[in-house]
């Protein structure tokens, strides 16, 4: 049965007169992904951060779970607390193990005792497989390691959906395929998720719909397959010419 | 005259004990008021900002001695409040102190990247919360360098409370000068008390840098 988590209708938003979004309008069902992807600046991670309202929208709604959380009498602290984010910085906590970057959350936001903030934070860990990497510091991470710690984080404070803001766009090459298989078995585990990301072959294995970002809005969307192997709009197939040389230029020398 | 050396020892421990308290009494009513003007510059709206700021700049711009006429000499004859010699070296240095260790802590929390702080408030954290969990433990860390520069300023200006008539180590050694004319060797002396101290402090901030080291960030900071 289709249940609605999130829906945005018409959002909106300018800097100063630049127009970065001109009405954006899609829903997500619990348990689906959704992928994201377009040229840079199409807008695609102002609308993730409008979601969690870390930009404020100028219009349109946002429905979480059928309550509109963009007016502004809303607690914006107790929605974000349900919607996780992942940043393509990562963005962890440097003075923090990656176990304490796991359990803050659960202990200042949600409250929880510390042993049962450990036992959460060590459960996350697992899956994205770095319980082993505990007590370490983010520092001492490698790029992959620290954005599976911040999945982690993400995933401990048991989120309704989870916003990845282009989570391999800052990792060395060799590094995103750890990255990626983490995010794979999330999705095959009906974890909702909301993905900006330039990975073909993620959107092509677990995506239910892409949606192609141009211009500030969705230019084009539609099942995996008939985005990516027969788009419609010329600027769909310019976009996806300039991804597929990029990442095959080296096969053909 | 000669002064034995067992005699005026302790006579000079006893303003090198004063230097200390004054000083550390000073520091930390710096180091309060200092985080809330820093936290006030950095976060508040327009007008906390421009009030921190103002008092900030005031504080830097007057001499410490003009500080300490106007917290003995005027503000009783305005505001009918005395205070002490003492509580006024300590109020005057303090916020003189805070002043400039504002400074100190605003530029070490804008030195905390803003990506963090959004991740913190993506986790439903509050603002309140995000600068007291993950704001300030790393500002601190960040300040302990420049804030032992500050210590020792502080310290070697508790001998300007000697014009409230407060007898620290260096109005002792004056003292000592005035009765055996010998003033390179007391104030020699002095000297060297206000280094055991500054170099003691420094010895216990390293101490406590290193405890608190962020691992796998650089080398530790020594000062």
């Amino acid at each position: 049965m289709y249940e609605e988590i999130l829906k945005v209708v018409d959002l909106k938003k300018r800097f100063g007169n630049n127009e970065v979004l001109k009405g954006v309008s899609f829903s997500i069902g619990k348990g689906e992904t959704k992928v994201v992807i377009g040229p840079s600046g199409a807008g695609k991670s102002t609308m993730l951060r409008c979601i969690n309202r870390l930009v404020e929208p100028d219009g349109g709604k946002i429905y979480f779970k059928g309550d509109e959380i963009t007016s502004k009498n809303v607690d914006i602290k107790k929605i974000r607390s349900r919607i996780g984010f992942v940043f393509q910085h990562f963005n962890l906590f440097k003075h923090l193990t990656a176990l304490d970057n796991v359990k803050i959350g659960l202990k200042i936001v949600k409250k929880l005792s510390d042993d049962e903030a450990t036992e959460r934070a060590y459960k996350a860990l697992k899956m994205v497989r770095l319980e082993d990497c505990a007590s370490k510091y983010p520092a001492q991470l490698s790029g992959g390691q620290q954005q599976r710690v911040a999945i982690a984080r993400a995933l401990a404070m048991d989120p309704e959906i989870i916003l990845f803001d282009e989570p391999t766009s800052a990792l060395d090459p060799e590094l995103v395929g750890e990255v990626l298989d983490v995010m794979k078995e999330l999705s095959k585990k009906h974890v909702t998720m909301l993905v900006v990301t330039h990975e073909i072959g993620f959107a092509l294995g677990v995506a239910d719909e892409i949606l192609f970002f141009y211009d500030g809005v969705i230019w084009e969307r539609g099942k995996p397959q008939e985005i990516i192997y027969k788009p419609k709009k010329k600027e769909t197939k310019d976009f996806l010419r300039r991804i597929f040389e990029l990442y095959s230029r080296g096969e053909e020398e | 005259m000669q002064v034995p050396l067992s005699d005026a020892l302790p006579f000079l421990a006893k303003g090198a004990y004063i230097a200390i308290v004054l000083s550390l009494l000073s520091i930390f009513l710096g180091f309060v008021i200092g985080i809330v003007v820093a936290i006030a510059e950095t976060y508040g709206g327009r007008v906390v900002r421009y009030i921190a700021m103002g008092y900030e700049n005031i504080l830097r711009g007057i001499p410490l001695i003009a500080i300490y006429f106007i917290l003995f000499f005027s503000l009783p004859l305005l505001l009918h409040i005395g205070m002490s010699a003492f509580l006024t070296a300590v109020i005057g240095l303090g916020i003189r102190s805070s002043a400039y260790q504002s400074q100190i802590f605003r530029s070490s929390i804008q030195s905390v990247d803003k990506g963090q702080i959004e991740a913190a408030l993506s986790l439903g954290m509050s603002r309140g919360e995000t600068i007291l969990h993950i704001v300030l433990p790393q500002a601190l860390r960040f300040s302990i360098a420049p804030w032992l520069n500050e210590y020792a300023v502080v310290l070697k200006d508790t001998s300007i409370a000697l014009v409230l008539g407060i007898v620290e180590l260096t109005e002792k050694a004056t003292q000592l000068v005035q009765v055996t004319k010998d003033p390179f060797l007391w104030y020699g002396i002095a000297a060297v008390f206000y280094l055991i101290i500054v170099l003691t402090v420094v010895t216990i901030a390293n101490r406590i840098s290193e405890k608190y080291r962020i691992k796998g960030l650089g080398g530790m900071i020594r000062v």
